[in-house]
């Protein structure tokens, strides 16, 4: 009875992974997927205030839920997401990362790079 | 899918939600946000549990394409401020661009948090980016076994001060000096030399990338011939790297560009400092950060006018290239399907990928886009935008289809048919 139970559930488990295939996954956009992984996270020591009050953000109770962090090219904020989508990770809090590869033109509207980013 | 993973029950909500619509990979934003993301989301209250937090972390918002989308977007992750017991943090990052500062002004009430990189205090990031190049630097110290003292608490602050607030300035810099096939020591002062006082925010970014390209294409050459040939063909491959709207691996651009593998080899093997340059020919060369695509595409900061890429030439090039891919390869009943009523649902992708080459898919997709960005005048181009239409229009379509890019075809028909407005009769009667 035990092995019969387990197989309805594990037919269950197939069929959910069979739904979730019809969606596109955004590829390779989650920070944690192989290509990205020789990309940089800050060097422990850099930073620090910042991750802090990025933290302090994250665990109050409050109801500015969105935190926008904006700066010129090259003034490190791939990096400092990365390291912020790594320490969600840590705490099992992280519902989802979106990191895009470097590799598109201003100017062109590509029409479905926006809906699989939704999708992951 | 991430969300998915994250919880088993989240998995149940989300992938009823799918049952209910199966098109739903396709919809608006708006649905799936509502749907895939807030409804399911917000059905784990039912059960109890302790309120607790879940992080969504975007990046480069504004690398996405079209300005209503960002705003869409903003508003979309507003609305998820009500949601319980689950506390949604949203991470997001972007560079300060127009729609995307309106757009977070335009929310109503506080919820969200502003920070602005650039505007830190300068110690701290000095203090910052020193830790950064020390640790580098120190590493390149030691694979290389230079003498301890190098490089110098001198250098390093004067790379800091170069570097006058971008880490991209600094990450740039500790890679071209620590290439493995080079002596570092001879580096440094090259990066050093020709730092100027600023006069814009990224005069010494610029200054580096010119003294990277000049040293690594140029190298010892003295010829004025040989200069020119040299610089030629870094634009003529790096050009197309920089403005294709993929990733290319190597050997679908050596077949794209018609290259041989050698002459792409000797051309980019110097340029890991500023390409991600990968070990075999399948996976995508990309760029270490956009600002290099910035620097080049922009004549007033690329100064040095050899390495100048000018993207309408880029894009008018590729034009030609793409068709000659796609009169190579297109012809009717591509994946010999024989029978002329078989359902694109029928052919599996892979026959699809199996009988047309990356770059012949890359080229059905995005030729008409190129054909936009070189703004060719589709009167004077010979006919042959013309001739290519007369001979593989509907080969053309049936490949898209069967790549499923049907909806996408008519935003490109209607491109095309808007650069036609003046245009000759023969290809509006077409």
């Amino acid at each position: 009875l035990d092995w019969l139970a387990w197989n309805a559930h594990s037919s269950q488990f197939l069929k959910q992974d069979r739904q979730l295939e019809k969606l596109r996954a955004a590829d390779g956009a989650a920070f944690n997927e192989y290509e990205l992984q020789h990309d940089m996270q800050c060097l422990s020591g850099t930073r620090v205030d910042l991750l802090n009050q990025v933290k302090v953000w994250s665990e109050k109770d409050h109801n500015e839920h969105i935190f926008w962090l904006n700066g010129m090219a090259g003034t490190g904020k791939s990096t400092i997401a990365r390291t912020v989508a790594s320490s969600f990770d840590k705490e099992g809090q992280l519902g989802g990362s979106f990191f895009s590869p470097v590799a598109r033109v201003s100017g062109v509207v590509l029409p479905d790079y926006l809906p699989p980013l939704l999708c992951s | 899918l991430q969300l998915a993973r994250w919880s088993p029950h989240l998995k149940r909500y989300i992938c009823e939600a799918i049952a209910e619509d199966d098109g739903i990979g396709g919809r608006s934003l708006q649905i799936q946000w509502k749907q895939l993301i807030l409804q399911p989301l917000s059905m784990l209250k039912d059960r109890r549990l302790p309120t607790f937090a879940l992080a969504l972390v975007l990046d480069a918002l504004d690398e996405c394409q079209k300005e209503e989308d960002i705003t869409l977007i903003i508003r979309l992750l507003a609305e998820a401020k009500n949601l319980s017991p689950i506390r949604l943090r949203v991470f997001v990052t972007s560079r300060p661009e127009t729609p995307i500062r309106l757009g977070f002004n335009d929310l109503d009430g506080a919820v969200h948090q502003d920070l602005v990189l650039h505007d830190i205090a300068g110690p701290v990031i000095k203090h910052d980016i020193s830790l950064f190049l020390k640790h580098e630097l120190g590493e390149i110290q030691k694979k290389h076994d230079l003498p301890a003292y190098w490089p110098g608490e001198q250098n390093i602050q004067l790379l800091v001060y170069n570097a006058d607030g971008l880490f991209i300035y600094a990450a740039t810099a500790c890679r071209f000096i620590g290439d493995l096939n080079c002596l570092p020591e001879e580096r440094l002062p090259l990066v050093l030399h020709g730092r100027s006082v600023g006069l814009s925010l990224t005069r010494t970014l610029d200054e580096m990338y010119t003294q990277i390209l000049k040293h690594s294409v140029i190298g010892d050459c003295n010829e004025q011939e040989e200069k020119a040939m040299l610089c030629n063909r870094f634009r003529k491959i790096v050009g197309p790297i920089v403005i294709l709207f993929e990733s290319p691996s190597a050997s679908a651009l050596i077949r794209l560009l018609a290259f041989s593998a050698r002459i792409m080899d000797v051309t980019l093997r110097p340029l890991h400092s500023v390409l991600d340059i990968p070990n075999n020919n399948h996976s995508p060369i990309k760029l270490l950060h956009p600002s290099f695509r910035d620097f080049l595409l922009d004549k007033k900061r690329c100064q040095e006018n050899q390495f100048w890429i000018s993207a309408k030439e880029v894009h008018s090039n590729l034009v030609e290239s793409c068709m000659k891919v796609m009169s190579n390869a297109l012809k009717k009943d591509i994946c010999s399907l024989g029978m002329p009523g078989t359902l694109t649902s029928e052919v599996e992708n892979s026959t699809m990928n199996d009988c047309l080459s990356n770059e012949a898919r890359y080229a059905c997709r995005y030729w008409i886009y190129h054909l936009e960005q070189g703004e060719i005048n589709l009167c004077d181009d010979n006919g042959k935008v013309h001739a290519f239409l007369q001979q593989h229009f509907l080969h053309w379509l049936e490949a898209l289809s069967l790549m499923r890019q049907m909806s996408e075809r008519v935003l490109m028909i209607t491109v095309l048919q808007s650069m036609l407005s003046v245009s000759d009769a023969g290809l509006l009667g077409f």
